[in-house]
């Protein structure tokens, strides 16, 4: 079996002229979904999956993808603009990228965007083509021990995303854990939290979540701020080009990103915000100067994102090859399958290559068209921040509840936004970092059911943990980090407040400036 | 313009108005879409039978049937959802062997699982299989037994959540094996396949479904079927009942139920529909290729279908210790 000659078949399939255009209308679709706040990828599929009833397989499926992929790089745009993360993995390009739209910056933020995610992309698709049956063993190696050791590791990374004060930071990634355990208790079936509420019976809704703190506090924020169109924008082309500066800081970070976001995404148990969390975390810490970060800095919204797609197109890789999906739209994406009687698994690559190198080659045109179609929206993306805030907030607190209401159908979901939204301003007031929290909030229930899970596995005996190669090698990095992490506070400590964190004084405060 | 346009409209509403009035309630059920609540989110076994038995229904009635998904609660608020609907036939559910599980688990549900719905149909069902580690020293049923005996609390099994089917049939296994390995619950189906095929754990019970793709590529070993039968998808694979735990029987099903309170007609003629869909190839070989097949009754046998599984399950659920605290 030549893999060349699967490509060439796979570009084929994707080049036919239905698939294209298919293709095109996805990645159309889901892009224009993904910018309205509050619907993300999930939403998005699953509204358009009826569509694809009648389309032959793997066109179905080529025009899902894209609805996919173009829904989780929307979701970008109404972050870097509006501050409204539509997916867990787009909170994290909010810190970097709404300061850079206060700065008059959206252009370029947004055009960054786009071709880090392009590159991110193309490597998750490489990665799926090159390595899908080798990544595919390894991650089987990932059992319940090996999962919590990657989540603990990847919380106190997370703890770094912090600003200025580490105890605050901490104080709301501890929030947001505790905010995670509201719901069933998997092993006891005990409903926690849940104050006789059916609805809280499967957790908080993440969608609301997110889009009370960090949307509706923005919006009730702007209230008492009296703000007025603080951010003329110009939108000529050159308006959106990176400068030569942008550019030399985001390669690295972009190429790390890509490598980050597909490795965490070929993971069937993890899915992509994980990735883009760490991303974030790993370039701030070797970043030279760590305060740019929150202040607008590219490499917070390139490496991210970069992050975020690879880690999208990587997620198709246990979907595909052993029928197990990594996300809940991937679940989706599965059924769509198993409707058009394709069972994916192990056996799609051999009974199905056609679908699988047709999808594969698809993903690519896909990541093609989102730049042909997104680089001349850009400016009518930014113009709509000219919008005056009268006419524009209630517009976007209509379109975050209507998206809020679709993902579970549920009023209450709503009343959750208000509460968050609430929260988030208090926050704010008192100069709390939001981020952490959606951090937690993600990390905390995964940390510990898996913990739970290797415990009843391994009867109790935490040393067994230890002893085994992936999850001890990653306990002791995790340990490794914190050392480092309490030594560099002792040494700034001994230095007296020395230039760099003197610098990072006031810096958390830009979510209330 | 505007008064032809007027006019065109009220003489619109008029005969809409007409037609309400004059029409017996039944003469055309239905003349609007149906919605057809999944009480899970997207992509599970329950929301693949339905989105198929709705696009079948959908294409006969030449009017659609909205698969509306309303997950969380493990099931009760969809459930719940339909419970609370005006009885009309123009809102129905689908519900699984979970449905029956559930109300003998869980403590506090928003509503009387026995009483509160209209049985309409039955759709299918699929035997679950023992999906083992593709590395278990044991090949036959009886294999696997003596090898959980020889080990007694050290192994471990999937499930996916107190009361769901899997640790129904686990717990059920372990009474009638006399063997003791330890519940381990996980998020879903798959990713407990993904812990077996990783070898962190022995064993799952789950749907023949999700485990056939899985069995024919080697990546785990399909030990026995929960089944009385041998299933034709996989003629290989022994039963437990054949095996030496005699009568032992649990299967995954799904069926759909309205609000109390349908009319009998309306019942008969969504009855009518759905085993029609049934009996149609494009649906047997829908549910077949998955090792399942479809179980049509009429509105009676299907209530005493349900009735039956509510009393096994209470039993069960007694007997093996499953309960939420």
């Amino acid at each position: 079996m030549d893999i060349w000659s699967n490509i060439l078949t796979g570009f084929g399939v994707a080049l036919s002229f239905e698939n294209l255009v298919y293709c095109f209308f996805g990645v159309f679709l889901g892009t224009f979904f993904g910018v309205l706040p509050g619907i993300g990828s999930l939403a998005a599929v699953t509204m358009l999956l009826p569509i694809t009833y009648y389309l032959e397989p793997t066109t179905a499926l080529v025009m899902l993808a894209g609805v996919y992929y173009g829904a989780e790089y929307g979701g970008s745009t109404a972050s870097i603009l509006l501050n409204l993360p539509g997916t867990p993995s787009n909170a994290v390009t909010c810190l970097d990228g709404y300061p850079m739209t206060q700065q008059g910056r959206a252009g370029v933020a947004l055009f960054s965007t786009t071709v880090a995610s392009f590159i991110g992309g193309t490597c998750g698709i490489l990665a799926l083509y090159a390595l899908s049956p080798i990544i595919v063993q390894w991650a089987l190696a990932f059992g319940p021990a090996e999962y919590f050791a990657v989540m603990i590791f990847g919380l106190v990374a997370a703890a770094t995303v912090t600003q200025d004060a580490p105890a605050k930071g901490l104080a709301m990634v501890v929030l947001g854990m505790a905010l995670g355990t509201v719901g069933s208790d998997i092993d006891s079936g005990v409903a926690r939290f849940t104050f006789g509420y059916f609805e809280l019976r499967d957790g908080l809704s993440f969608i609301a979540l997110a889009m009370g703190l960090f949307g509706l506090s923005e919006i009730i924020l702007s209230i008492r701020e009296k703000v007025n169109a603080p951010f003329i924008q110009k939108v000529t082309l050159r308006s959106m080009i990176p400068s030569r500066d942008d550019v030399r800081r985001s390669v690295g970070p972009v190429f790390r990103g890509a490598g980050i976001g597909g490795f965490f995404g070929a993971l069937p148990g993890t899915g992509p915000s994980i990735g883009t969390f760490i991303s974030y975390a790993i370039e701030k810490r070797i970043a030279r100067d760590p305060s740019r970060f929150g202040k607008g800095a590219i490499e917070g919204v390139t490496a991210p994102e970069s992050a975020n797609n690879a880690a999208v197109q990587a997620a198709f890789i246990p979907t595909l090859t052993l029928g197990i999906p990594g996300s809940a739209t991937m679940a989706v994406m599965m059924g769509a399958l198993l409707i058009h009687g394709i069972t994916p698994g192990p056996q799609l690559m051999t009974q199905n290559p056609d679908i699988f190198w047709g999808l594969a080659a698809s993903f690519w045109i896909g990541n093609l068209l989102l730049i042909v179609l997104n680089i001349p929206m850009i400016g009518l993306w930014v113009r709509m921040l000219k919008i005056p805030y009268g006419v524009l907030y209630p517009a976007v607190i209509c379109f975050i509840c209507i998206g809020v209401y679709t993902v579970r159908t549920s009023a209450f979901d709503v009343f959750v936004v208000l509460g968050f939204g609430l929260l988030g301003y208090a926050l704010r007031l008192m100069r709390f970092e939001l981020a952490p929290i959606l951090i937690g909030f993600i990390l905390g229930p995964m940390v510990e059911e898996n913990f739970k899970r290797a415990m009843l596995i391994f009867r109790g005996d935490f040393t067994r943990m230890l002893e085994r190669p992936i999850s001890g090698t990653l306990l002791g990095m995790t340990a490794l980090l914190l050392v480092w992490t309490v030594w560099t506070v002792i040494r700034n400590r001994r230095r007296g407040v020395s230039g760099g964190l003197a610098a990072l004084k006031g810096t958390g405060n830009r979510n209330a400036d | 313009m505007t008064t032809s346009f007027t006019r065109t409209c009220a003489t619109a509403i008029a005969l809409i108005g007409v037609a309400i009035f004059a029409q017996p309630a039944l003469a055309n059920f239905p003349e609007r879409p149906v919605t057809l609540v999944v009480p899970f989110a997207p992509g599970g076994s329950n929301d693949i039978v339905a989105r198929q038995l709705a696009l079948q229904l959908g294409e006969m009635w030449g009017e659609p049937v909205i698969v509306e998904n309303r997950p969380g609660g493990g099931a009760t608020i969809g459930t719940g959802h339909v419970a609370a609907q005006e009885p009309d036939g123009y809102t129905i559910g689908i519900a699984s062997v979970t449905f029956t599980m559930n109300a003998a688990v869980q403590t506090n549900i928003p509503y009387d699982s026995r009483n509160d719905f209209t049985p309409i149909a039955m759709i299918g069902q699929v035997p679950l299989v023992i999906g083992a580690r593709p590395d278990i020293p044991a090949t036959t049923p009886q294999e696997l037994i003596e090898y959980l005996r020889s080990r007694p609390g050290e192994l471990s099994y999937g499930a996916t959540g107190v009361g769901s089917i899997q640790h129904f049939a686990g717990e059920l296994f372990n009474q009638r094996a006399g063997t003791d390995v330890q519940v381990v619950q996980y998020q879903g189906g798959g990713p407990a396949l993904t812990d077996v095929m990783g070898s962190h754990i022995e064993y799952s019970i789950g749907s023949l479904t999700q485990m056939l793709p899985q069995m024919n590529a080697g990546n785990i070993k399909g030990i026995a079927l929960t089944s009385m039968e041998r299933s034709p998808a996989a003629p290989d694979v022994p039963t437990l009942h054949e095996s030496g735990l005699e009568g032992f029987e649990i299967l995954q099903w799904w069926g759909i139920l309205g609000p109390r309170g349908v009319p009998d007609d309306v019942v008969a003629t969504l009855n009518g529909a759905i085993n029609e869909v049934l009996a149609t190839d494009t649906f047997k070989e829908f549910l077949a290729r998955d090792g399942g097949e479809p179980m049509p009754m009429n509105p009676q046998e299907t209530a005493a279908f349900i009735a039956g599984n509510f009393d096994r399950w209470a039993e069960v659920a007694v007997a093996a210790n499953i309960t939420e605290q």
